[in-house]
């Protein structure tokens, strides 16, 4: 139950697997909490992502993709 | 042909640089090693360009950036510090507790931080990247099945430890 559970809190199940793992957890108080506190827990990992990326970094890593792209491009026509 | 895939490297590795330093950031747990890493996987990616079949871009790089981490790791035998955790399953008892938002909200990434680096990155790359269980199996290099049983274990442990921190409020 707890791989269906898991199935339905993240949305990757479909059709008859989600339906039952819903309509088992609608009279399961027990899996309704799992599948509540699941669905709780993804959401604000989908909505917040962490570690909020270092502007900084992203400029110089863009940089290096940039100057990469301008050495091979330089080989090619050289 | 040979321009058009050069330009379409600099636009995916760009576009994905946001993604990859937050997967080697949880990989590392510390913000240098992660720009370095993202660094060496940006230009490891770029001379394998010509041969990647462009399945799944953003799973490529970050097998690249994992594949890097583990030579950085053997090299300088240096590993992120992980905290040790229990694993509560045998007690169960904070199982079906229910979690209150606020606990969630505020801990989340720190108990993520805490779990064994299989785990955690099973995690961060379904949960925080919205990969699908493929596209994370072939940025772990391991199958479907292997994938989602460390995310279910990886969630349970997350739980578990948001859980003992909500008890411990109480």
């Amino acid at each position: 139950m707890e791989g269906l559970l898991n199935r339905a809190a993240d949305g990757s199940s479909k059709g008859l697997a989600r339906w039952y793992a819903l309509a088992h957890a609608a009279h399961c108080s027990g899996c309704k909490k799992f599948l509540d506190n699941l669905t709780r827990m993804i959401e604000q990992m989908r909505r917040e992502k962490q570690p909020p990326v270092d502007q900084g970094a992203v400029d110089r890593l863009t940089a290096l993709v940039r100057e990469v792209g301008a050495v091979e491009s330089a080989t090619e026509q050289g | 042909m040979g321009i058009y895939r050069k330009a379409s490297f600099e636009a995916v590795a760009v576009a994905e640089i946001p993604v990859l330093y937050r997967v080697a950031r949880r990989l590392t747990l510390n913000d240098a090693w992660a720009e370095d890493l993202v660094g060496q996987t940006l230009l490891q990616a770029a001379k394998a360009w010509e041969s990647f079949d462009g399945q799944f871009p953003r799973s490529w790089l970050i097998r690249i950036l994992q594949n890097a981490y583990r030579h950085d790791v053997r090299r300088a035998n240096r590993r992120p510090k992980e905290v040790a955790i229990e694993d509560h399953d045998a007690q169960g008892e904070d199982l079906w507790q229910e979690l209150s938002g606020r606990i969630i909200e505020a801990h989340i990434y720190e108990e993520l931080d805490k779990l064994p680096e299989e785990y955690r990155l099973a995690v961060s790359l379904c949960d925080v990247e919205e990969l699908s269980y493929e596209e994370a199996g072939e940025a772990m290099g391991i199958p479907t099945g292997t994938v989602k049983s460390r995310l279910f274990r990886g969630r349970r442990l997350l739980r578990q430890r948001l859980a003992t921190i909500q008890l411990g409020a109480e």
